[in-house]
């Protein structure tokens, strides 16, 4: 269970790292837009190299951050081998029955591979490099005008932080009910599909119970440390803007420039 | 059934950033049939180093025997299955694992897990009703009624269900009131006595290592700092459970005692538990047996 890495908080400090939530979040936005505005292979390969770029700034390892998207990229592998064997027009290579490779299936199943590849690897960038704590308030902040048509994005933001923050925690409790039960005798390897689903029975029961009592406890907790929905609330940790922010908003600008502009060939 | 580990290292998430060694290098005999206590502060390494001993986790290198078992990186799940019900375990806040619908059903779930008959399932859940005097009122009760303590009675039950030959508590009375605490530790010490289980148990509560087991395993760092007699391993080590704070509240209150009047060389050598402090006074009133 604590193998699966997908787009982990790697707790490090690099320059991508410092940057703000909001920029980052709104930067990931931004590159997964034009990435379906673009159609040249050049942009493509502008894409990729700002993403090394990106990952290099990051001070993550490339070997790593591939082996945490890894088991995305077969699900997009099959998303493009289902286009190029149904899309129609161009020069025809290969038919049979309904199935057939074009030259408009080649392209678009290309396409379609490296734009899920890239919005993975954006995505997972974004939740690498920011605490989920972070995004929340990022996202808090940028929610803000909503407040202005009498929308409860505070109580929203919350609501995400506190659950982003009971994963791990919820993770560890799993592993913990998984632990002595199989120590009672259950093996989660064994048998078919129905028997396999019948083991999760005694882990799923005790995790539910866990889980609405210790919701419990935090309301009560909260409710001891003076939260009230009707209050504004200030934060501990300050949103800034700094420098950095602007020089990778330069950055990506250039990238997106780049990007949009290059000829298709 | 003798636990024997050799060079045991354990490495958490081996090969990602997350990359944390918690054993270094273990060497460990765990004698038949006796209570060894495993002490040490959080994050020494204690609850990693009895995972590997009922195969939750299989140690990075090195190996552990139990008997003529032995556990390895590379041991398979057939084996793994012989050796959990063989070594049973009860974790911390263990209450918190019960989910059947009545209590009967939660205690006998390892029984049937483990392929027991039915005639040794029903003779096996009599006698666990007795030893751990639970009333037959309660049975057809739902765990989730009961009070902690008694929840975690029905837990204890369920892990001695199957008879395993060796018992491992993770801080088996946290947060139990005194009397259920005497209560779960006389029960342990019957399951040694009378039915020769080893029993390895994780504790910070010093009292219950001096009193109830035999041999005792001090955790520092994710290494093995001393081990062996209770006994010797505190009397021997005197100045070092000092420092680290491995006290029973007899030991700390003679060394304040040896603070304040040096001259009094009887607690020299603080004695553990009430039983030997009451002997040294008498030595020193003068007062014969």
């Amino acid at each position: 269970m604590n193998n699966i890495n997908l787009g982990k908080y790697i707790p490090i400090e690099s320059y991508v790292h410092k940057l703000d939530a909001r920029t980052k979040i709104l930067i990931s936005i931004w590159l997964i837009v034009i990435l379906f505005l673009m159609h040249s292979y050049l942009s493509f390969v502008v894409a990729f190299f700002a993403l090394v770029l990106m990952i290099y700034f990051s001070d993550l390892s490339i070997k790593f951050f591939i082996k945490g998207i890894k088991p995305l990229v077969w699900l997009i592998l099959l998303t493009a081998i289902l286009q190029l064997l149904f899309t129609t027009g161009g020069v025809v290579y290969w038919h049979w029955l309904f199935l057939n490779i074009t030259s408009n299936g080649v392209h678009y199943s290309i396409v379609i591979f490296l734009r899920f590849f890239l919005i993975v690897s954006y995505a997972s960038l974004l939740t690498m490099t920011t605490s989920p704590l972070m995004i929340s308030d990022g996202l808090g902040s940028l929610l803000k005008p909503l407040k202005y048509l009498h929308l409860p994005i505070d109580q929203f933001t919350l609501m995400l932080s506190i659950a982003l923050r009971f994963i791990p925690t919820l993770l560890d409790e799993t592993i913990i009910i998984m632990d002595s039960q199989r120590s009672r005798g259950v093996d989660f390897n064994d048998g078919g599909l129905f028997k396999r689903m019948k083991t999760f029975i005694p882990i799923l029961i005790p995790l539910f119970i866990n889980t609405i009592n210790k919701a419990n406890d935090l309301s009560i907790a909260m409710e001891a440390r003076g939260y009230d929905d009707q209050i504004d609330r200030t934060h501990y940790r300050q949103l800034k803007f700094s420098k950095l922010d602007l020089i990778a908003l330069l950055f990506i600008l250039i990238i997106s420039v780049l990007e949009l502009r290059l000829p298709i060939i | 059934m003798e636990i024997i580990f050799k060079n045991v290292d354990y490495i958490y998430q081996p090969n990602t950033p997350f990359q944390r060694q918690a054993l270094f290098d273990i060497n460990l005999v765990i004698p038949h049939g006796k209570i060894t206590s495993i002490i040490g502060n959080t994050g020494s390494g204690k609850s990693t180093l009895i995972k590997q001993i009922n195969g939750l986790l299989k140690p990075t290198n090195g190996e552990i025997s139990l008997g003529d078992k032995v556990i390895n990186n590379n041991i398979n799940s057939h084996d793994l299955l012989e050796i959990r019900r063989n070594v049973g375990m009860l974790f911390q806040f263990s209450e918190r694992q019960l989910f059947s619908s009545t209590v009967a059903e939660d205690i006998k779930f390892g029984g049937v897990n483990y392929h027991l008959s039915p005639d040794e399932l029903e003779h096996n859940f009599t006698d666990i009703i007795n030893l751990l005097e639970i009333d037959n009122s309660l049975l057809n009760k739902s765990p989730l009624e009961l009070s902690g303590g008694q929840m975690r009675k029905i837990a204890l039950a369920g892990v001695l269900i199957y008879h395993p030959k060796v018992l491992i508590l993770d801080e088996p009375t946290i947060g139990l009131d005194g009397k259920t605490h005497l209560d779960f530790m006389n029960v342990f010490k019957q399951l040694q006595e009378k039915w020769g289980l080893t029993i390895i148990m994780v504790t910070h509560q010093m009292e219950d290592v001096v009193n109830y087991s035999d041999n005792v395993v001090f955790m520092n760092d994710g290494k093995v700092l001393v081990q062996g007699d209770v006994k010797n391993v505190f009397k021997n080590n005197q100045q070092l459970m000092i420092e680290k704070n491995m006290m029973t509240d007899v030991m700390e209150f003679s060394l304040n005692l040896y603070k304040k009047q040096k001259d009094c060389h009887l607690f020299e050598n603080l004695p553990l538990t009430i039983d030997e402090l009451i002997k040294k006074i008498k030595l020193g009133l003068n007062i014969d047996e």
